[in-house]
């Protein structure tokens, strides 16, 4: 037994962390890939596996689960496709756009509407038709709200309502005003009309530069009335990005006076989410407003997904930790889920890489058959004094022994930065148990002195990784 | 087994806990100062010859009427003889106050029976007494310096292995202090071990040598030396 105790200071090897990077490396290089944290514990972000193959060279666009029809619609290049809860796909609709975005709604009377950002299709359920319908404005993210869809008109500060129980019409002359709002708070574009989850009457409506709560109280002519008092002093960067639940809407906000941020509001003030260091982070995106968002509840976590392609990074925010973490492909890449569902209790996806259909689920542990790449940047070990320190030891605890013995045991590495800017030296791997074989200490012995000391653990395996916080010990 | 001193570097790098084992290893800067290091412990061992473990044998010759030789490298004389032939004479040694402060009869070129070791710059001086008549061969047993090495010499060409494992504690323990980090006091517990096993491998012979006045067996006295010349008994 090493009588290690005395001479060392054990200090936390914090472990359950998360995505709070610093504005450069110096300040931290705290990261979290492909895991999220429970109760004290880091637990595995969910995985994804193909359920249906679609076309493999086409593109995801668009998802949505209707409660009503108890389907599931998606969108793939121009296909409008429906699902079963066997999954049996349906062609229903082609639309005259192969790619960009799609947004979807419906309302009571068998019509699901479905703007492509030029057109808007209403496929009927009842009876099985699939029309454009006549308009005569751009339209954006499309919601439904009391009986009418509604539409921002993105090529002016319009946004529009739809004939009340038809998708089919949008009246638009001069004379149907009772059918036309306008943000007014400043001289925008319409991007987007939210009706806002757990509010009521409650209508967002976004621009690029401001959003304004609106409410339907029912008015004779203009059934909604903005509210006085309130406005959200943020646009939309990108409406792909507005994403709900429970009761907030969060989304990457902009205005004229400051660059991407990701905010979210109940319907009140607004709060900003993004730290420092993903807001640096944003300012130094090549598209920032390239990016698509969704949010899903994983396991009760209410996580909103937020993905930069061209940038090639995606990014959660846990609602209810309040921490941000990373997600990945298994090559480091964005992760590739783009628009999400949830039916038949399960989650579905459609991706950016190619037009089939996936499930996404805490209880798949891969990455369609690969491995998920998990990996936690602790906070960087540093004393007040500046001073060198000797790290005899660092470990935490995991869970071992729930691997199959398919002869590729699950591994654990861990490498190490001295320099205070992220350069990491080599992995030492240690293999963890297989199945059965529950009890374990994962512990790096020997690890050298440091006055700037930042690990980087990963762990590689088609089991899941639990793990929490341990000790490591230093002395001077 | 070959050990490098550079292998020995690293792994007193390892030992001292400055440099992370199995995740970095010792080139550079750390290499050459490890090998400064090092040299200067090998230097240092001068200053304490009980931990020099190895008794080495020295021959050169005396030159008549010469009283001083310098000898490199050389800190500790045990044992001298001088030969005459193929016979071989014993020396005694004197202490400096003996050799130095005692009352004699300088300027006598005779068989050098006496001698006296004074440490220099570098080595040793060894003064004779008696002033060698004329050139004699001599021996002598005694502990030299560890010589300086460089970063892929094989020390195990040089060095026994527990001495090297002693050296690699030794130098641990410098490199602890140059990185101002504490030894550890287990570390440091098992350098001092080794040190007190070490002087228990070449000890000085302490084996008590009289030499009486007055015995059956005649020693070695002034009025044999200067009648006999050494050849009376």
């Amino acid at each position: 037994m090493r009588s290690y105790a005395a001479r060392y200071k054990e200090i936390s090897s914090s472990i359950v962390c998360s995505t709070k990077f610093g504005r450069y490396p110096k300040i931290s290089l705290e990261q979290v890939w492909n895991l999220i944290e429970s109760d004290g514990w880091m637990v595995n972000f969910a995985g994804y596996d193909q359920v249906v193959e679609i076309n493999p060279v086409g593109q995801g666009r668009g998802i949505y689960s209707s409660v009503k029809f108890n389907h599931l619609i998606a969108v793939i290049d121009d296909n409008v496709y429906v699902f079963d809860e066997s999954l049996n796909k349906r062609l229903v609709g082609n639309m005259t756009t192969f790619t960009g975005d799609v947004f979807i709604s419906e309302n009571n009377i068998n019509q699901i509407a479905i703007s492509d950002l030029q057109n808007i299709y209403v496929y009927n359920y009842g009876n099985e038709t699939f029309i454009k319908a006549n308009i005569n404005f751009t339209p954006g993210y499309i919601t439904f709200q009391n009986g009418r869809f509604i539409s921002p008109d993105t090529s002016s500060n319009q946004w529009r309502l739809s004939q009340t129980n038809d998708g089919s019409i949008w009246p638009g002359t001069i004379s149907d005003t009772q059918y036309i709002g306008a943000l007014q708070t400043k001289p925008d574009f319409a991007m987007a009309t939210i009706r806002f989850p757990g509010r009521g009457n409650l209508l967002y409506v976004m621009g690029k530069t401001v959003t304004e709560p609106w409410y339907d109280i029912g008015a004779q002519l203009f059934p909604y009335q903005r509210s006085p008092s309130v406005n959200v002093d943020y646009g939309c960067l990108n409406s792909a990005t507005i994403a709900y639940g429970d009761n907030i809407i969060c989304w990457l906000a902009a205005n004229e006076s400051s660059g991407p941020v990701i905010l979210y509001t109940n319907g009140g003030d607004i709060v900003p989410i993004s730290t420092d260091g993903i807001d640096f982070k944003l300012a130094q995106l090549v598209q920032p407003e390239n990016a698509y968002a969704f949010m899903f509840k994983q396991d009760g976590h209410l996580l909103y997904v937020i993905t930069w392609p061209t940038d090639n990074i995606t990014y959660i925010y846990d609602f209810n930790t309040k921490k941000f973490f990373n997600i990945s492909d298994p090559n480091f890449n964005h992760h590739i889920a783009k628009r999400i569902a949830f039916f038949n209790n399960k989650y579905y996806f459609v991706s950016f890489i190619d037009g089939n259909l996936y499930e996404l689920s805490s209880e798949i542990l891969s990455a369609n058959g690969m491995q998920i790449p998990r990996v936690i940047i602790p906070p960087t070990i540093r004393l007040p004094n500046q001073g060198r320190f000797v790290c005899g030891y660092t470990g935490f605890t995991i869970e071992e022994g729930m691997a199959t013995n398919d002869g590729n045991p699950p591994i654990a590495q861990m490498a190490m930065a001295k320099d205070g800017n992220g350069n990491f030296g080599s992995y030492y791997t240690k293999v963890l148990n297989q199945v059965g074989q529950r009890q374990n200490r994962l512990i790096w012995w020997q690890l050298g002195s440091a006055n700037d000391l930042t690990f980087q653990y990963r762990f590689y395996g088609l089991s899941r990784f639990v793990a929490t916080n341990g000790l490591t010990g230093i002395y001077q | 087994m070959a050990v490098t001193a550079l292998q020995l570097i690293s792994r007193a790098w390892y030992l001292s806990s400055i440099i992370a084992r199995s995740f970095e290893t010792v080139s550079g800067d750390y290499a050459t100062e490890g090998l400064t290091l090092l040299n200067a412990l090998l230097d240092f061992k001068a200053t304490d010859v009980r931990l020099i473990p190895y008794y080495n044998q020295y021959q050169s010759t005396f030159v008549a009427g010469q009283e001083s030789y310098f000898i490199p490298n050389l800190y500790a004389v045990e044992t001298m003889t001088f030969n005459i032939g193929d016979v071989r004479y014993p020396m005694t040694d004197a202490s400096r106050i003996r050799y130095f402060g005692t009352g004699r009869v300088d300027n006598i070129p005779s068989l050098p029976f006496q001698w006296h070791l004074e440490r220099s710059e570098g080595g040793s001086t060894i003064r004779v007494y008696y002033l060698p008549l004329q050139n004699y061969v001599f021996n002598l047993s005694g502990k030299f310096a560890l010589t300086d090495v460089t970063l892929n010499q094989d020390m195990s060409t040089i060095y026994d292995a527990f001495y090297l494992e002693y050296l690699r504690y030794g130098l641990a323990e410098m490199m602890a202090n140059e990185w101002d980090i504490t030894f550890a006091p287990e570390k440091k517990a098992m350098l001092k071990s080794y040190e007190q096993k070490l002087l228990n491998v070449s000890p000085p012979d302490l084996t008590l040598n009289k030499v009486p006045m007055i015995q059956d067996k005649m020693s070695i006295n002034w009025a044999q030396v200067n009648i006999g010349m050494g050849w009376t008994n």
